[in-house]
């Protein structure tokens, strides 16, 4: 066994420095200096590729409404799983977490996304979401 | 002109092992109808610098009756497409080009006929389709090329196209349609070499009436024939990105 | 040998994820990797079904991810071999180390693979008593030759500092112009799916990114000339008994396989193990780059399917975001640079 936990720490390792982030560099589209909740309401989502779209009506503190594009993933797991075009309607409001684009557009990434009651968009996490997780030793 | 099935005896096509009419091979129209489905004359291209090498070519089109029945309401969409298609056509992007407009490209696609599923590769930007020779139930989503479901009528395969997104045209001058169209198609073969296909448009928020296109299909016989490959995405790239790339690089830059 | 260490695996059943909630219109719950994730394959052999054509069907929809390393981690030496206990535990650890996600990770500033089951755990995976895909005593892929390496190094040179200039510095896959569907046949990050067609005298296998179809005819073929170069190759089949036989060349350069160029050649043996898997061999040649040949062997899975269309220049929102923020980054004094910039 401790073979293998020296593999897996090796393949931890490798993990990280997976070519998996490498298609798409997301630091250079967001700016991590720029972090934003938004809670809003849904007025469409692209179920498109190569990532969905998330698209919401905000509320600013001055009362006026911005309309925020939240970058998601590629739907065709969920498609495959069930969910439709129909499942995420108009009029659902969601909060969102995650950093504003770099060009200052009202544009950020979906890492947290959840209903107003806290539960989760579409899938739970596989139990490594927690911020403070780190890879296996 | 469309050439009616009814006017001859039904061409008894040769079976595949399981008893179906076998439209597998590499197949090809010879219309210019992405350039204009309806009857057209030649006209000047795009490009003053290309002179008769981009010319539009004439054509004597693939609409049945050479009518497209727009609504009223969407004349006004069919003039603007008109007047800006050297602009706004998706093709020029590279975009996957929906259906029926896959067929009457001037490229080849194939055909590669299972039981379970057929499927149709397309050579122009990779574009595919699986035909569900089942019953998978409805679209989830939309998407450019539509979600098919075929079925046998003697002769005849029929796909029933849904799910198709509101992106595409069905030309290069700006034919287009919504997200309510539902395609029919109808591959028959006629001869040995020679098949037969027509597609039935109907859209409910752009057209009054349902309307056809058709045109023949013929077979790639010389042997060497091959679907290759042509990546269209990087030839658009400048057009979609060039405005924000950093001064001084890229194909136009002053040095 | 491989082949009877693979029966084998199959025989005492390839560990395989299944997929979680079937068909949710809801949210699944949240729930940490469990043993009712894994789900035992059909065991032994299914009698080998035909097309009408009376050949091996192949067709239906699989998954190219497995839990499989590529190569071989180093301090395994030569192990070409797990028991099938070490196995099953060398996938499950494998499937539950994630990147970090933490403040100032990459994954923070990126949108939660989880949430929408892209993750390797959410997903079927196929699994061996093998080691590492790269067959053989050491398991690696072979040295590359000093030329090549300097080749790919003088590649790399010219791109860098200039990796946001414009779409043409970005990868293939960013550009939306090719992600993994030439061979050999590997997983792509997620959507590592494929979908097998037959027809009479063809079999067509589609990747679902970027929609990318190679139409193999099986009548053993000449090759195109070698002028016309493809970034999926010039594949030309042949049936071997119950196996398909797979000969690619004419590669351009562009897509290369970890390091490969143009003087690629690839041979695949695909063929079926089990109701629910294809037995996937492939061996790598490239004269100009590896000094010999080198293979690899995994199983692919059958999924439900099926493929959804990934139209990707279509909506690609990302390149040109990216570029926008790379413009954003230099009018502020900073050079754009994604990994530098969380300090990785």
């Amino acid at each position: 066994m401790k073979k293998i936990a020296i593999a897996l720490a090796a393949l931890g390792i490798t993990l990280a420095a997976a070519p998996l982030w490498a298609h798409h560099s997301f630091a250079a589209e967001f700016d991590p200096q720029k972090p934003v909740k938004l809670t809003g309401t849904v007025t469409e989502m692209e179920w498109i590729n190569p990532h969905s779209w998330i698209h919401i009506d905000v509320k600013g503190p001055d009362g006026k409404v911005a309309n925020w594009m939240v970058e998601g993933g590629s739907p065709n797991a969920l498609l495959r799983r069930g969910f439709t075009k129909a499942s995420l309607p108009a009029g659902s409001q969601i909060v969102i977490e995650g950093y504003q684009a770099k060009d200052g557009s009202n544009r950020a990434n979906g890492r947290d996304i959840t209903f107003a009651d806290g539960k989760r968009l579409f899938l739970g996490s596989t139990g490594t979401g927690s911020p403070d997780e780190k890879p296996e030793k | 002109m469309a050439i009616s099935a009814a006017a001859q005896a039904p061409y008894r096509a040769p079976r595949t092992a399981d008893g179906k009419p076998d439209l597998n091979g590499i197949w090809q129209t010879t219309t210019t109808a992405n350039w204009d489905i309806q009857a057209h004359g030649a006209a000047a291209g795009p490009v003053f610098s290309l002179a008769a090498d981009f010319a539009v070519p004439p054509g004597p089109g693939i609409v049945e009756g050479n009518e497209i029945p727009y609504l009223p309401a969407m004349l006004d969409k069919r003039k603007q497409n008109l007047a800006n298609r050297f602009k706004d056509d998706p093709e020029i992007k590279c975009y996957l080009p929906g259906v029926p407009r896959a067929t009457y490209m001037p490229y080849p696609f194939q055909i590669i006929q299972g039981q379970k599923n057929i499927l149709i590769s397309y050579e122009y930007a990779n574009a595919v389709r699986n035909v569900d020779m089942g019953k998978p139930g409805p679209a989830p989503v939309d998407s450019w090329m539509g979600w098919s479901i075929g079925h046998w009528e003697g002769e005849t395969l029929v796909i029933d196209v849904t799910g198709l997104n509101d992106k595409t045209w069905f030309d290069r001058s700006g034919n287009f349609h919504s997200d309510a169209l539902h395609v029919t198609e109808r591959y028959t073969m006629r001869g040995p070499d020679v098949m037969m296909y027509e597609a039935t448009i109907e859209d409910p928020k752009t057209f009054s009436r349902a309307w056809k296109v058709s045109v023949p299909l013929y077979r790639h016989v010389e042997k060497n024939a091959q679907l290759l490959e042509f990546k269209c995405v990087e030839f658009a790239e400048e057009l979609l990105y060039g405005g924000l790339r950093k001064k001084g690089t890229g194909p136009n830059a002053v040095k | 040998m491989s082949n009877r260490l693979f029966e084998i695996a199959s025989a005492i059943a390839l560990v395989s994820v299944a997929v979680v909630s079937a068909l949710a219109q809801s949210q699944s719950k949240s729930a940490a990797p469990s043993a009712a994730l894994f789900a035992k394959e059909g065991a032994g052999k299914a009698a080998a079904s035909r097309t009408p054509e009376g050949v091996p069907d192949l067709s239906g929809f699989y998954t190219t991810s497995t839990t499989v390393p590529f190569e071989r981690p180093k301090d395994l030496g030569a192990k070409e071999f797990f028991t099938p206990e070490e196995a099953a535990a060398y996938a499950k650890r494998s499937l539950a180390a994630k990147a970090p996600t933490g403040p100032g990770t990459y994954a923070d500033v990126h949108y939660d693979m989880a949430q929408f089951g892209l993750e390797k755990d959410q997903n079927k995976v196929s699994t061996s008593i093998r080691t590492s895909i790269v067959t053989g005593p050491e398991g690696r892929v072979p040295p590359v030759l000093p030329a090549a390496r300097q080749r790919q190094a003088a590649k790399q040179a010219v791109n860098r500092g200039h990796e946001f200039d414009g779409p043409e510095n970005r990868g293939l896959a960013e550009q939306c112009i090719y992600w993994n569907g030439a061979p050999p046949m590997t997983a792509g990050g997620y959507n590592s799916n494929i979908q097998i067609s037959q027809g009479k005298g063809y079999v067509a296998i589609t990747s679902e990114m970027i929609h990318e179809t190679r139409i193999i005819p099986t009548d053993n073929s000449a090759h195109l000339p070698a002028t016309v170069k493809m970034m999926i190759g010039d594949g030309r089949g042949h049936w071997d008994g119950d196996t398909l036989v797979i000969d690619t060349t004419n590669f351009s350069d562009r897509s290369s396989f970890r390091g490969s160029d143009e003087n690629l050649h690839v041979v695949e043996r695909l063929s079926r193990a089990d109701a629910g898997t294809l037995k996937y061999e492939f061996t790598v040649t490239d004269p100009t780059v590896w000094e010999k040949s080198w293979s690899g062997e995994m199983p692919i899975a059958k999924i439900d399917g099926p493929l959804f269309e990934y139209a990707c220049t279509e909506g690609n929102y990302g390149m040109r975001n990216n570029l926008s923020g790379a413009r954003a980054d230099e009018a502020k004094g900073i050079k754009p640079n994604g990994r530098a910039a969380l300090g990785e």
